[in-house]
């Protein structure tokens, strides 16, 4: 073997080493949960929001003489309005919906988008503005619990930063479309990477702050619930299209590091949607197990199950009102009926795309990738079913 | 933005009440410096375990604030460095800076690649950098498999650039050499 190759090796040896994805969320978890109880992170959360975001430009101009210097002033300028670092939208982002100036950080947001040369700054931009808006929701139900505050204008302002991260995972999927046609490959692979990597986050991010809405079981949250789902399908469809890019692309690249990359990736996905499958598989039989409740409610009240009780059964609400119309859970029987194959078909696809998977053949991972795309059409068929079914009988409590 | 005064302007954002900065920094770095650790200490759970340390070490640095950073990617890998030599030393085992459980795994895991070849070739560069002083093979390792610049092994290991130059050529003379060897035999 020649020196040059031996070198060559152990570049590649680093690269084949990676850690566990559920590993890598938990220990980061655990980390910003440490941060969080410091006591410095604390006193600045309690700073008012201006001074405590504004960022020290001594952190990277350590040389003061620079700022008086005509040439480094208009080096800050261009390094505020193109760079597309976090940290610059950080600083931005005083303001959360509901107040004055949340209109014009959105405008800003667009304008720094627009003023940003590549695409691939531009996909970073529109990445970090959806991360922004996750935040927002965050800060809102902090400020909602602690204050105790107007629960209908929090869910207002929630319902908005929903409404701009909706739109933003519009623009994100939309430059994916335009990267994909013309990005050169390694560029396509890099941004949709980012994209998938941000989109899980964003997801995981969302569940949990869903479950903190619901755990209040507010009605006026209902809608705001409804709405999170919406971006939940939008995170979803956002996370399938830069796998597809990233698969698509890394089979044009030479070399084996992209395609290890997309591989690894496909497996992510795949566990992560065999969670999926079991989520579903759960509601669909705790559903079934309601159904026989209310039924056998019914026979010993003496008579027919109403929508509320079964609704209320359904979305574990209790505070729902009981109105006397009579509403068979027959509806709810034949839906459910329709769904119970569904988890089955989509173990044994996602079965199929990890039998192609597993034999580490790099052509074929256009195929795992639509064995996946194929599970999630499934799994997303079975949940809308069955979330119509809930809407329908929650629509009949009214 | 340069990568240093991204991850400084990062920390300046943590430490304004925005973790989520240090999430980034962590997301930007987490692959790379478990990479590190795990050709060190062979073990998965352990490279884990030390990795998520790291992490904790660098926020408690930072939050510190007793001296300002330079640079934020050396500040990482001068804590990971410190925290394998502190494993090895709690183990009583000698430090090797490169396991050779953790080679065996990467040999192993090659099947995706394309070269049948590749497996032997990297049995072959192991047997060459295990012949390297401890010093030697961590400069190499460094430079090679975590793509650290001169400038930035010297600010890990608290050297001066030109002496790491000097030692880096002279370890990879060794290497070509011991290499040469193989071949002939």
């Amino acid at each position: 073997m020649m020196f040059y190759r031996c070198k060559k090796f152990i570049r590649q040896a680093g690269s084949e080493i990676n850690p566990k994805e559920n590993w890598k969320q938990t220990s980061r978890e655990a980390l910003l949960a440490e941060i969080r109880r410091s006591p410095i992170w604390r006193q600045a959360q309690n700073k008012p929001k201006v001074q405590a975001r504004a960022f020290s430009f001594s952190a990277f101009l350590p040389n003061y003489r620079l700022i008086f210097r005509p040439v480094g002033v208009m080096a800050m300028i261009m390094v505020v309005v193109f760079s597309g670092s976090i940290a610059t939208v950080s600083a931005a982002r005083a303001s959360l919906p509901g107040d004055t100036f949340y209109p014009v950080k959105i405008g800003l947001e667009r304008a720094q988008i627009s003023l940003a040369l590549s695409q691939e700054k531009k996909a970073e931009l529109e990445i970090a503005f959806a991360g922004a808006r996750l935040k927002e929701i965050q800060e809102i139900i902090n400020k909602k619990s602690s204050d105790q505050g107007n629960g209908v204008k929090a869910a207002a302002n929630i319902e908005q930063a929903i409404s701009h991260l909706s739109e933003g995972l519009n623009s994100v999927q939309k430059r994916l479309d335009q990267i994909k046609e013309s990005a050169s490959a390694q560029e396509a692979v890099g941004i949709s990477k980012l994209v998938n990597d941000n989109a899980i986050i964003f997801e995981e991010n969302l569940l949990q702050l869903k479950g903190r809405i619901t755990k209040d079981q507010v009605k006026t949250e209902l809608q705001t619930v409804a709405s999170i789902d919406e971006a939940l399908v939008k995170l979803d469809e956002t996370n399938t299209k830069s796998l597809a890019v990233m698969v698509e692309k890394s089979l044009i690249l030479p070399g084996s590091e992209a395609k290890e990359d997309a591989a690894t990736k496909l497996q992510t996905t795949i566990e992560r949607m065999e969670k999926k499958i079991e989520v579903t598989e759960q509601k669909i039989n705790s559903v079934n197990k309601n159904i026989e409740q209310a039924k056998s409610f019914s026979l010993s009240a003496g008579q027919t199950a109403t929508a509320s009780s079964v609704a209320a059964m359904l979305s574990k609400d209790n505070n729902a009102s009981t109105t006397q119309e009579v509403v068979s859970p027959e509806v709810l029987r034949q839906v459910v009926k329709e769904v119970a194959n569904k988890p089955e078909e989509a173990k044994k696809t996602i079965e199929d795309a990890k039998k192609i998977l597993g034999e580490k053949d790099a052509s074929k991972l256009g195929d795992v990738l639509n064995k996946v795309q194929e599970t999630n059409s499934i799994v997303q068929d079975a949940r809308e079913k069955l979330k119509s079914a809930e809407t329908l009988f929650k629509s009949s409590e009214n | 933005m340069h990568s240093n005064n991204r991850d400084r302007f990062l920390l300046e954002a943590v430490l304004a009440g925005d973790e989520e900065a240090f999430g980034r920094l962590y997301d930007k770095y987490v692959v790379k410096i478990y990479r590190f650790v795990s050709f060190r200490v062979g073990s998965k759970e352990s490279a884990e375990d030390l990795t998520a340390e790291i992490f904790l070490k660098t926020w408690q640095y930072v939050k510190q604030g007793s001296r300002q950073i330079e640079n934020v990617k050396a500040l990482i890998y001068r804590i990971a460095a410190n925290a394998i030599i502190d494993h090895y030393r709690q183990s009583g085992n000698e430090y090797l800076a490169l396991s050779e459980d953790c080679w065996n795994q990467i040999v192993d895991q090659t099947s995706l690649s394309d070269e049948a070849q590749k497996k032997d070739d990297l049995r072959q560069v192991y047997q060459a950098i295990k012949f390297l002083s401890p010093a030697d093979r961590e400069l190499v390792l460094m430079r090679y498999s975590n793509d650290l610049s001169v400038k930035e092994i010297a600010e890990i290991l608290g050297k001066n650039p030109g002496a790491i130059r000097t030692a880096l050529h002279r370890a990879l003379k060794t290497l070509k050499a011991i290499i040469k060897n193989q071949v002939k035999t």
